[in-house]
């Protein structure tokens, strides 16, 4: 537990988990945020790995109680490991997606991982993981400079500041598992071959979700998923082949829905190039040093005649606004008396 | 080593090379120089001061082990050499100014071993007695046990409750790419950053660097050719070094938290000595309003 103050907290960000699954050495999957787990979002994501589910911690889990699943406790065909660190739970949960598939290639580093911890039970899977120098350090690279991320949160509210937990959702074995690592081992949600696990996890995060007060929408859901780049290719690949069978057959008019499709595919292959572009650069910014910069935007500004003095002037009654902003939420908040102080307040998620 | 009479570990005379713009060949500047190296505030100080303005030009924190000084063998018409950083990739091109060439070599072995020596005090002080020997320059008059200060020690990562995740350390490489900082500097910045407790209640109320930095408060400053060529270097490697990307930089949200982060750990007044780095007065670690007036100070020194 005392090295937790090695594993930074790092945003909970498709671009960042995309990144760190890379950066272990694991080849050809990616992280996609979903934004509804209704059947035409996750049929168009195939293959998906597995689903990870993040939500407000409020020290008690609502759905645990209730959670008609089974816990398997001695299951060897499953990696579970129990959460030692808070900070290291989204690449946990990750972990546990990951290490459970049968066809993700985990690159030389995860495999002696897996082999290494087979044996081991649940709670020394997570000092494992804890303890992997790898893992941290890939994780590590992901974190923010700034280690005060609830700067911006309410002062007082420090003794019920909001946890945010990681849960994943994966098929092994032909049955859909739930790996929480505050669970004493993996549930089993009941048989669901193939891909018809996909339609069974839908109901059991809505129930979750349902589970909380009004008013909380801190739900967070990233699936993982096969390189859409290679699987748009490989459709590709297989409708150039139809057509051209189609074509050989009946000239070189014919199958203009597949000219359609193809042409829809490689659309959406510039859309994915673009976004692992836009991504590979957040995440180069997420480890600029930007404080010369900084500094030399200042001494920029400062050389002329009172445009810094009249800028920090500005700053200054933006602080003030924002603290007096901050203060009547807070007391609107304390007069409805609701628990959920700050709610509505737009803060990032990190783990 | 605080006394108003510290003369430096060592000197020699140097003057400057640049890197000619879009080549790999440096050119030396004319202007006489000297370089020396001190230790301030338990922390190794490169400088290069200007001989004819005695202006100090370069003030280079050099960490234990961070850093070598090497002749440029490439270089047959003088004596060229490049201080290189092991952390960094950043490099730094002086040329001998000394008019006998016989110190040459211990000027660097020299400069090595400060570099070395704050890393394994007792090696130091033997290569340093031995030093004396043979070096005519004035040199460190008594024998400096020169010691990073303990609040650059590479730091312990700091324990804190489990439960509480804004306040554990950060342990990350910085990747400090053609910044006046090297990453090992950013790491401990980082340790350093990690170790703080700042009074949440206080640091709310206070002025915070990104309400001065906003979009709009930047983007005229770009029509400045001259403000954009000193931003070029600090922008990260892959950008392209155009106004539009700075300003495009400018609105991101990891520039916005870098401003929220450096506002905190100015608030925390540790980060003095490396402030200094740019220059800054002494009160420029002294909280977010101390930063921005020894800012302006310094602004209003350079004009006159």
């Amino acid at each position: 537990m005392a090295d937790s103050g090695n594993w930074c907290l790092i945003e909970s960000d498709p671009g960042v988990f995309t990144g760190l699954i890379k950066g272990i050495g694991v080849s050809g999957v990616q992280v996609e945020e979903i934004y509804s787990i209704d059947k035409e979002t996750l049929e168009d994501l195939k293959p998906v790995h597995g689903l990870i589910f993040l939500f407000k911690w409020q020290g008690r889990d609502p759905a645990s109680a209730t959670n008609q699943a089974p816990i398997e406790y001695e299951n060897p065909d499953i990696f579970f490991a129990q959460q030692v660190i808070t900070n290291a739970c989204a690449t946990q949960a990750i972990l546990s997606i990951l290490l459970n598939s049968r066809t993700i290639e985990l690159g030389e580093e995860l495999s002696n991982f897996k082999t290494f911890v087979s044996d081991f039970p649940a709670e020394i899977k997570g000092h494992a993981i804890s303890n992997s120098d790898v893992i941290r350090a890939v994780h590590n690279s992901f974190a923010r400079s700034d280690p005060f991320i609830n700067e911006m949160g309410d002062p007082n509210s420090k003794e019920k500041e909001d946890l945010f937990h990681f849960i994943a959702y994966t098929p092994i074995n032909g049955c859909l598992y739930e790996l929480d690592g505050l669970q004493e081992g993996p549930r089993n949600h009941g048989p669901a071959e193939g891909d018809a696990w996909l339609e069974k996890v839908g109901p059991i995060i809505q129930e979750r979700m349902a589970r909380y007060e009004g008013g909380e929408i801190r739900f967070n859901l990233m699936a993982v998923v096969d390189d859409r780049i290679k699987v748009y290719q490989e459709k590709v690949a297989a409708y150039e082949a139809q057509l051209k069978t189609l074509q050989d057959k009946e000239g070189a008019d014919a199958g203009a829905w597949l000219k359609g499709e193809i042409e829809n595919l490689r659309g959406d292959i510039v859309k994915e190039e673009g976004k692992r572009e836009k991504q590979a650069r957040e995440n180069k910014l997420r480890r600029h040093n930007f404080i010369p910069m900084i500094y030399e935007i200042l001494k920029g500004l400062a050389q002329e005649e009172g445009r810094l003095e009249g800028l920090i002037e500005e700053g200054r009654t933006r602080a003030k606004a924002e603290a007096e902003n901050a203060k009547q939420r807070k007391a609107a908040a304390a007069a409805a008396g609701g628990d959920d102080a700050g709610a509505e307040e737009d803060v990032d998620m990190y783990d | 080593m605080a006394s108003a009479t510290k003369l430096p570990l060592l000197e020699f005379k140097a003057g400057r090379c640049f890197r000619t713009t879009g080549t790999d060949t440096v050119k030396p500047d004319p202007t006489k120089g000297l370089v020396y190296l001190e230790e301030e505030d338990g922390l190794m100080h490169f400088f290069w001061k200007n001989r004819i303005s005695g202006e100090i030009e370069d003030d280079l924190i050099l960490f234990p082990g961070d850093a070598e000084l090497i002749a440029v063998p490439q270089c047959t018409t003088g004596r060229v050499v490049m201080l290189q950083f092991k952390s960094s990739s950043q490099k730094l091109f002086y040329w001998l100014q000394e008019v006998s060439t016989a110190r040459d070599q211990i000027i660097l072995q020299h400069v090595n071993s400060l570099i070395h020596s704050q890393e394994d005090e007792e090696e130091y002080l033997d290569e340093d007695a031995a030093m004396e020997d043979v070096e005519a320059t004035p040199v460190a008059d008594s024998a400096p046990a020169i010691a990073p200060s303990a609040a650059f020690a590479p730091a312990a990562p700091v324990a804190s409750s489990t439960t509480n995740p804004t306040t554990t350390a950060p342990a990350a490489a910085g990747v400090a790419g053609g910044s006046a900082l090297t990453a090992q500097q950013m790491d401990q910045l980082r340790h350093l950053l990690g170790g703080l407790q700042v009074p949440q209640q206080q640091q709310r109320s206070n002025l915070r660097l990104d309400h001065i930095l906003t979009p709009g408060a930047v983007a005229p400053l770009l029509n400045n050719p001259e403000i954009c060529a000193a931003l070029f270097p600090h922008l990260p490697e892959s950008s392209e070094r155009t106004p539009e990307e700075i300003q495009a930089i400018v609105r991101t949200p990891q520039f916005s938290q870098a401003l929220v982060s450096l506002s905190t750990a100015l608030e925390s007044g540790q980060l003095g000595p490396l402030l200094r780095q740019f220059g800054l007065g002494p009160n420029a670690g002294n909280g977010v309003e101390g930063f921005l007036s020894s800012i302006l100070e310094q602004a209003k020194k350079d004009k006159n």
